[in-house]
């Protein structure tokens, strides 16, 4: 046979095999989120029904909830970046955005449960909810976004169990994330919601600070 | 999107060149040595074309007498450019010598710089020879060198009508920097490669420091093109425009001197680059034609060339992108009074074109490893004592992981330098400047 032709042969051959194991990849990464949102949401209802069943039941339930919620508050922030990791390197996964927009209910569920929590339990964390664009990026926008995340990681540090840090993406065609953003009249990201206060663009960890007082 | 388009064609044309050359490897191993049962010694015509060469000619002309050839089939034409050193008056001692050897040895000298192609040409026109050898005048050859190169002319005692040109196996003399020991690793590999080319007719260049033409088919072919910057690979590319093959002597090796210095070495390297343009320019017609620069040699420097460049700008288009994304981050986030470094983690994920790299880079290994085979199987077979030098030599771990790493980088670097030149060369029409340079 020609020795163009066999060459040619083989790049098809390798070229595919490597395609295919690159599909796997992705495919076994977003088999992998889906489980982590799996668990997420089973853990979400474990939480949400424990907290019904103590509200029932047990007259002294707000503490059992805050730490029921502060623990489901890290698990979520740490599969949130496993997400992230997927994203970044998954091609030939658009399912992926759907595990995303799972992953953000999930975490508006919980962020509306915190908003309850404390209302009713008179507790006095705040919750700090930080949206950021996910699609069409400036290079400004990622540099800001880059850095809010960084001064409300300062701020979760400082704070610990006083804050319950909820980053949700804003673009990702959810009703209620749209309805949030309507509310609050957010136009600029990112942008941070302490309690009910708005702001907007990139905000100093004092100024956050100044209604946190950590 | 675009920049992942790019990625794929280049992917796709690294795998396919490296897995033709694996190929070529897989049905040449056992054929680098050309052994034809009877030794032919046809008149053969040393052409030198030498420009401030005093310190070169009696080494050369020595080499010349100890050469394996009978000396009768031997004529030398020298041909000085113009030098501004002895290097006339030593051609003209040399020639006393080399006649006192009983062979006929002819001196030329341009009353101006003219350049090589039209030196040779001027020596092309009074040789006698049945062949030609071009040689530079730093270069050293093997003793059995021209012997070894003639011998791929013939099919057993016939003479192959098709084959034009033979090209030797060019290797650096006394490598002692790091640039040149780079370059000494870097020629072991062209030495191997083009001998697998030579199986599907597609060696570029006829190298300046030996190779041998038939005399009738280079004079039918016009001789050198004066106007190109590398005649040596204008020529190659004639040879084969015109349907003619050219082989390689893997065991007919010539030393030659290479830049000591990153300056000298990038001016060679534009030099190149520039009589490739030229060259290419020159014969992209043929891609219509059916020649033997159609299969491989056109669209390899075509997609080469392309794609070289391109990966040179989508890589300082992205790490410029980087390094201005993270410094921005690292002003605002000061600004902010939070520490850029505090959470700042690498972490890999394995995609699609990982996967590519790493296939790329074993079969890039591979076919290092073929080279650096074939050179040690090459160095045991030599039974030059003359090849002290090459026989005690040994690899450089310093070098050896330079190449790889960063002397290849250079390439495409120079490759840019020099399309912005050849522009300017166009623009400025100063051509003949970098002809004698």
């Amino acid at each position: 046979m020609n020795v163009y032709l066999k060459a040619g042969i083989l790049t098809i051959l390798v070229f595919f095999s490597g395609l295919i194991l690159g599909i796997w990849l992705d495919q076994y990464r977003l088999q992998d989120v889906k489980r982590r949102i799996a668990t997420l949401d089973i853990s979400w209802n474990d939480a949400r029904l424990l907290y019904i069943y103590f509200q029932k039941i047990e007259k002294e339930y707000c503490e059992l909830a805050f730490n029921q919620n502060l623990a489901y508050n890290e698990k979520i922030y740490k599969e949130g970046l496993e997400i992230e990791f997927a994203e970044k390197a998954n091609r030939f996964t658009p399912e992926l955005i759907d595990e995303k927009r799972r992953y953000v209910l999930l975490q508006t569920q919980f962020w509306l449960n915190s908003i309850e929590l404390k209302e009713k339990c008179n507790f006095t964390y705040n919750n700090v909810v930080y949206f950021y664009k996910q699609h069409n990026l400036t290079r400004d926008e990622v540099v800001d976004q880059k850095t809010q995340a960084s001064i409300l990681l300062d701020l979760k540090e400082k704070c610990g169990n006083k804050i319950m840090l909820i980053p949700l993406a804003a673009d990702l065609n959810l009703t209620i994330i749209d309805a949030i953003i309507k509310h609050y009249k957010i136009e600029k990201y990112p942008a941070v919601i302490v309690d009910n206060i708005v702001f907007q663009g990139v905000t100093s960890l004092e100024k956050i600070n100044e209604i946190t007082k950590c | 999107m675009m920049i992942e388009i790019i990625l794929i064609i280049t992917i796709i044309s690294i795998l396919y060149i490296n897995f033709l050359h694996m190929f070529l490897w897989f049905e040449s191993k056992n054929s680098l040595i050309k052994n034809n049962k009877k030794t032919i010694f046809p008149s053969i015509s040393i052409l030198v074309s030498a420009y401030n060469e005093e310190k070169n000619i009696y080494s050369l002309i020595k080499n010349f007498i100890e050469l394996n050839y009978p000396k009768n089939k031997i004529e030398i034409i020298f041909v000085d450019d113009n030098s501004s050193d002895k290097t006339f008056e030593y051609m003209k001692k040399g020639k006393r010598i080399l006649e006192k050897n009983e062979i006929k040895t002819k001196i030329l000298k341009n009353e101006e710089r003219k350049g090589k192609a039209y030196s040779l040409n001027r020596a092309l026109k009074i040789a006698k020879g049945r062949f030609v050898a071009v040689i530079d005048a730093d270069s050293i050859l093997e003793k059995d060198s021209l012997k070894n190169c003639i011998k791929h002319f013939y099919d057993g005692n016939r003479l192959n009508k098709k084959v034009a040109a033979v090209a030797a196996n060019i290797l650096v003399k006394n490598p002692k920097t790091m640039l040149q020991k780079l370059q000494n690793l870097e020629f072991i590999m062209v030495s191997c490669f083009r001998k697998l080319q030579e199986k599907i007719n597609a060696i570029m260049v006829t190298p300046g420091p030996l190779s041998v033409f038939r005399r009738d088919i280079l004079l039918k072919l016009g001789g050198f093109d004066e106007n190109n910057l590398t005649e040596d690979i204008e020529i190659a590319w004639r040879i084969l425009a015109n349907n003619y093959k050219i082989r390689m002597a893997f065991d007919a090796k010539a030393w030659t001197e290479y830049p000591k210095n990153l300056k000298k070495w990038w001016m060679q390297r534009t030099r190149w680059n520039l009589g490739g343009f030229q060259t290419l320019g020159k014969y992209l017609r043929y891609l219509r034609r059916k020649t033997n620069l159609r299969k491989f040699i056109i669209p390899y420097s075509f997609i080469g060339y392309t794609l070289t460049t391109l990966g040179v700008f989508i890589s300082v288009y992205l790490i410029f992108n980087s390094i201005q994304n993270f410094l921005l981050y690292v002003l605002e986030t000061m600004k902010y009074g939070t520490n850029p470094f505090q959470r700042f983690e690498i972490k890999y994920a394995i995609d699609l074109f990982t996967i590519f790299g790493v296939i790329i880079f074993l079969s890039s290994l591979y076919l290092i490893s073929i080279s650096f085979d074939s050179y040690k199987f090459l160095k045991n077979y030599s039974k030059d004592e003359n090849n002290k030098v090459d026989k005690n030599h040994k690899f450089d771990k310093i070098s050896l992981i330079l190449f790889p790493t960063a002397y290849i980088l250079l390439f495409p670097l120079v490759l840019i330098y020099s399309i912005f030149k050849f522009f300017e060369i166009k623009r400025k029409n100063i051509s003949k400047a970098w002809l004698t340079k």
